[in-house]
Protein backbone atom coordinates (compact mmCIF):
# COMPACT_ATOMS: atom_id res chain seq x y z
CA UNK A 1 0.00 0.00 0.00
CA UNK A 2 1.18 3.68 -1.05
CA UNK A 3 2.27 6.15 1.52
CA UNK A 4 -0.62 8.41 0.30
CA UNK A 5 -3.15 5.51 0.05
CA UNK A 6 -2.37 4.61 4.11
CA UNK A 7 -2.90 8.39 4.66
CA UNK A 8 -6.38 8.63 2.74
CA UNK A 9 -7.13 5.51 4.97
CA UNK A 10 -6.11 7.03 8.49
CA UNK A 11 -8.34 9.87 7.30
CA UNK A 12 -11.35 8.04 6.82
CA UNK A 13 -10.64 5.84 9.51
CA UNK A 14 -10.48 9.39 11.83
CA UNK A 15 -13.30 11.09 10.41
CA UNK A 16 -15.84 8.22 10.30
CA UNK A 17 -14.91 7.69 14.18
CA UNK A 18 -15.53 11.28 14.97
CA UNK A 19 -19.19 10.80 12.75
CA UNK A 20 -19.68 8.25 15.23
CA UNK A 21 -19.03 10.22 18.38
CA UNK A 22 -20.93 13.21 17.06
CA UNK A 23 -23.78 11.00 16.92
CA UNK A 24 -23.45 9.17 19.88
CA UNK A 25 -23.31 12.76 21.85
CA UNK A 26 -26.21 14.14 20.49
CA UNK A 27 -28.13 11.47 20.74
CA UNK A 28 -26.62 10.50 24.51
CA UNK A 29 -27.18 14.28 24.91
CA UNK A 30 -30.66 13.90 23.76
CA UNK A 31 -31.58 10.71 25.99
CA UNK A 32 -29.71 11.78 29.56
CA UNK A 33 -32.94 14.44 29.84
CA UNK A 34 -35.64 11.36 29.65
CA UNK A 35 -33.42 9.78 31.88
CA UNK A 36 -32.54 12.57 34.74
CA UNK A 37 -36.58 13.17 34.25
CA UNK A 38 -37.12 9.47 35.10
CA UNK A 39 -34.56 8.95 37.95
CA UNK A 40 -36.67 12.61 39.48
CA UNK A 41 -39.82 10.89 39.05
CA UNK A 42 -38.71 7.77 40.95
CA UNK A 43 -38.94 5.34 38.06
CA UNK A 44 -36.37 3.04 39.13
CA UNK A 45 -37.80 2.24 42.41
CA UNK A 46 -39.43 -0.79 42.36
CA UNK A 47 -42.53 -0.10 44.02
CA UNK A 48 -45.05 -2.46 42.36
CA UNK A 49 -42.84 -5.30 43.02
CA UNK A 50 -43.06 -4.31 46.44
CA UNK A 51 -46.66 -3.98 46.36
CA UNK A 52 -46.90 -7.37 45.12
CA UNK A 53 -44.49 -9.02 47.32
CA UNK A 54 -45.80 -7.81 50.39
CA UNK A 55 -49.96 -8.35 49.42
CA UNK A 56 -48.82 -11.98 48.54
CA UNK A 57 -47.42 -12.58 52.30
CA UNK A 58 -50.11 -11.04 53.49
CA UNK A 59 -52.49 -13.49 52.01
CA UNK A 60 -50.57 -16.44 53.36
CA UNK A 61 -49.54 -14.72 56.48
CA UNK A 62 -53.51 -14.17 56.60
CA UNK A 63 -54.75 -17.55 55.46
CA UNK A 64 -52.32 -19.40 58.26
CA UNK A 65 -53.01 -17.50 60.79
CA UNK A 66 -56.56 -18.54 61.26
CA UNK A 67 -55.92 -22.28 61.10
CA UNK A 68 -55.18 -24.34 64.28
CA UNK A 69 -51.72 -25.92 65.30
CA UNK B 1 -3.48 24.84 23.65
CA UNK B 2 -7.25 26.27 24.00
CA UNK B 3 -8.56 23.52 21.70
CA UNK B 4 -6.80 20.97 24.04
CA UNK B 5 -8.48 22.47 26.52
CA UNK B 6 -11.94 21.87 24.93
CA UNK B 7 -11.16 18.07 23.67
CA UNK B 8 -10.41 17.45 27.09
CA UNK B 9 -13.58 18.94 28.68
CA UNK B 10 -15.80 17.37 26.00
CA UNK B 11 -13.77 14.01 26.61
CA UNK B 12 -14.67 14.00 30.36
CA UNK B 13 -18.07 15.28 30.42
CA UNK B 14 -18.86 12.44 27.58
CA UNK B 15 -17.22 10.46 30.27
CA UNK B 16 -19.49 11.22 33.01
CA UNK B 17 -22.64 10.92 30.88
CA UNK B 18 -21.56 7.45 29.81
CA UNK B 19 -21.13 6.56 33.61
CA UNK B 20 -24.24 8.25 34.23
CA UNK B 21 -26.07 6.77 31.42
CA UNK B 22 -24.62 2.62 31.75
CA UNK B 23 -25.82 3.59 35.93
CA UNK B 24 -29.27 4.71 34.43
CA UNK B 25 -29.67 1.60 32.07
CA UNK B 26 -28.23 -1.35 34.54
CA UNK B 27 -31.12 0.41 36.94
CA UNK B 28 -34.02 0.28 34.58
CA UNK B 29 -32.96 -2.90 33.10
CA UNK B 30 -33.17 -4.60 36.64
CA UNK B 31 -36.03 -3.66 37.45
CA UNK B 32 -37.66 -5.09 34.91
CA UNK B 33 -36.10 -8.41 35.31
CA UNK B 34 -36.83 -8.17 39.02
CA UNK B 35 -40.35 -7.41 38.52
CA UNK B 36 -40.98 -9.67 35.78
CA UNK B 37 -39.40 -12.48 37.21
CA UNK B 38 -41.99 -12.10 40.41
CA UNK B 39 -45.03 -12.64 38.01
CA UNK B 40 -44.72 -16.38 37.02
CA UNK B 41 -43.85 -16.91 40.94
CA UNK B 42 -47.00 -14.99 42.17
CA UNK B 43 -49.19 -16.60 39.69
CA UNK B 44 -47.87 -19.94 40.80
CA UNK B 45 -47.28 -19.06 44.49
CA UNK B 46 -51.21 -17.76 44.47
CA UNK B 47 -52.77 -20.38 42.82
CA UNK B 48 -51.13 -23.31 45.23
CA UNK B 49 -52.89 -21.47 48.06
CA UNK B 50 -55.87 -22.09 46.10
CA UNK B 51 -55.42 -25.49 45.63
CA UNK B 52 -54.29 -25.94 49.12
CA UNK B 53 -57.71 -24.22 50.42
CA UNK B 54 -59.88 -26.05 47.81
CA UNK B 55 -63.33 -26.52 49.80
CA UNK B 56 -62.95 -24.52 52.52
CA UNK B 57 -60.20 -26.42 54.70
CA UNK B 58 -58.74 -23.22 55.14
CA UNK B 59 -61.96 -21.75 56.57
CA UNK B 60 -61.49 -22.24 60.58
CA UNK B 61 -65.26 -22.50 60.85
CA UNK B 62 -64.94 -25.68 58.64
CA UNK B 63 -65.05 -28.91 60.00
CA UNK B 64 -62.59 -30.12 57.37
CA UNK B 65 -60.41 -27.25 58.46
CA UNK B 66 -55.96 -28.25 58.34
CA UNK B 67 -54.00 -27.38 60.50
CA UNK B 68 -50.74 -24.59 59.79
CA UNK B 69 -48.35 -28.00 59.31
CA UNK B 70 -50.53 -29.23 56.80
CA UNK B 71 -50.65 -26.45 55.30
CA UNK B 72 -47.26 -25.85 54.72
CA UNK B 73 -46.95 -29.46 53.97
CA UNK B 74 -49.60 -28.18 50.91
CA UNK B 75 -47.73 -25.12 49.95
CA UNK B 76 -43.91 -27.03 49.38
CA UNK B 77 -40.81 -25.69 50.27
CA UNK B 78 -41.29 -23.61 47.35
CA UNK B 79 -44.09 -21.78 48.74
CA UNK B 80 -44.28 -22.17 52.29
CA UNK B 81 -43.95 -19.30 54.46
CA UNK B 82 -40.61 -19.15 55.27
CA UNK B 83 -39.77 -19.26 51.62
CA UNK B 84 -41.82 -16.21 50.68
CA UNK B 85 -40.36 -13.56 53.94
CA UNK B 86 -37.38 -14.70 52.22
CA UNK B 87 -38.42 -13.64 49.23
CA UNK B 88 -40.02 -10.28 50.86
CA UNK B 89 -36.81 -9.56 52.48
CA UNK B 90 -34.88 -9.66 49.59
CA UNK B 91 -37.04 -7.38 47.67
CA UNK B 92 -37.07 -4.94 50.85
CA UNK B 93 -33.97 -5.04 50.51
CA UNK B 94 -33.79 -4.37 46.79
CA UNK B 95 -36.32 -1.47 47.18
CA UNK B 96 -34.10 0.14 49.53
CA UNK B 97 -31.17 -0.15 47.39
CA UNK B 98 -32.98 0.82 44.48
CA UNK B 99 -34.14 4.59 46.77
CA UNK B 100 -30.44 4.35 47.39
CA UNK B 101 -29.31 4.45 44.02
CA UNK B 102 -32.16 6.72 42.98
CA UNK B 103 -30.18 9.76 45.06
CA UNK B 104 -27.25 8.93 43.90
CA UNK B 105 -28.83 9.57 40.39
CA UNK B 106 -30.18 12.52 41.31
CA UNK B 107 -26.68 14.06 42.89
CA UNK B 108 -25.60 16.56 39.74
CA UNK B 109 -22.05 16.34 41.07
CA UNK B 110 -22.31 13.01 42.40
CA UNK B 111 -18.92 11.30 41.43
CA UNK B 112 -18.55 8.48 39.23
CA UNK B 113 -17.44 5.83 42.29
CA UNK B 114 -20.17 7.40 43.79
CA UNK B 115 -23.22 6.56 41.33
CA UNK B 116 -20.49 3.04 40.96
CA UNK B 117 -20.87 2.23 44.57
CA UNK B 118 -24.74 2.20 44.70
CA UNK B 119 -25.11 0.91 40.93
CA UNK B 120 -23.37 -2.05 42.04
CA UNK B 121 -25.27 -2.30 45.54
CA UNK B 122 -28.55 -2.41 43.50
CA UNK B 123 -27.17 -4.64 41.15
CA UNK B 124 -25.90 -7.08 44.12
CA UNK B 125 -29.73 -6.93 46.23
CA UNK B 126 -31.66 -7.94 42.48
CA UNK B 127 -29.35 -10.71 42.26
CA UNK B 128 -29.86 -11.81 45.89
CA UNK B 129 -33.50 -11.81 44.93
CA UNK B 130 -33.57 -13.43 41.29
CA UNK B 131 -31.69 -16.58 43.15
CA UNK B 132 -34.17 -16.75 45.42
CA UNK B 133 -37.29 -17.39 42.42
CA UNK B 134 -37.68 -20.41 40.29
CA UNK B 135 -34.99 -20.44 38.07
CA UNK B 136 -33.04 -18.48 39.52
CA UNK B 137 -30.33 -19.70 37.61
CA UNK B 138 -31.47 -18.45 34.37
CA UNK B 139 -33.05 -15.21 35.84
CA UNK B 140 -29.47 -14.21 37.25
CA UNK B 141 -28.12 -15.03 33.97
CA UNK B 142 -30.60 -12.97 32.12
CA UNK B 143 -29.93 -10.53 34.29
CA UNK B 144 -25.68 -10.42 33.88
CA UNK B 145 -26.32 -10.59 30.36
CA UNK B 146 -28.82 -8.01 29.97
CA UNK B 147 -27.06 -5.47 31.55
CA UNK B 148 -23.15 -6.50 30.43
CA UNK B 149 -21.78 -7.35 33.60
Amino acid sequence: MSAAALTTLITSIITGIAKVSKVTREALAQSLESMAKDVRSGGLIPDALLANVESDGDRLRDVRGGLPD
Amino acid sequence: MRSTAIALSLFFLSSCATGYKASYVTGAVTKEVATESYVPYSEAFNKKIDECCAEGVCNPESPDVITKTQLDKCMGPKFEQSTHEKIEVAVKIYHEAAKAFTEAMKIPDASDEERKAATNALFESALNLLALLPEGDKRVAQLKKLTGR
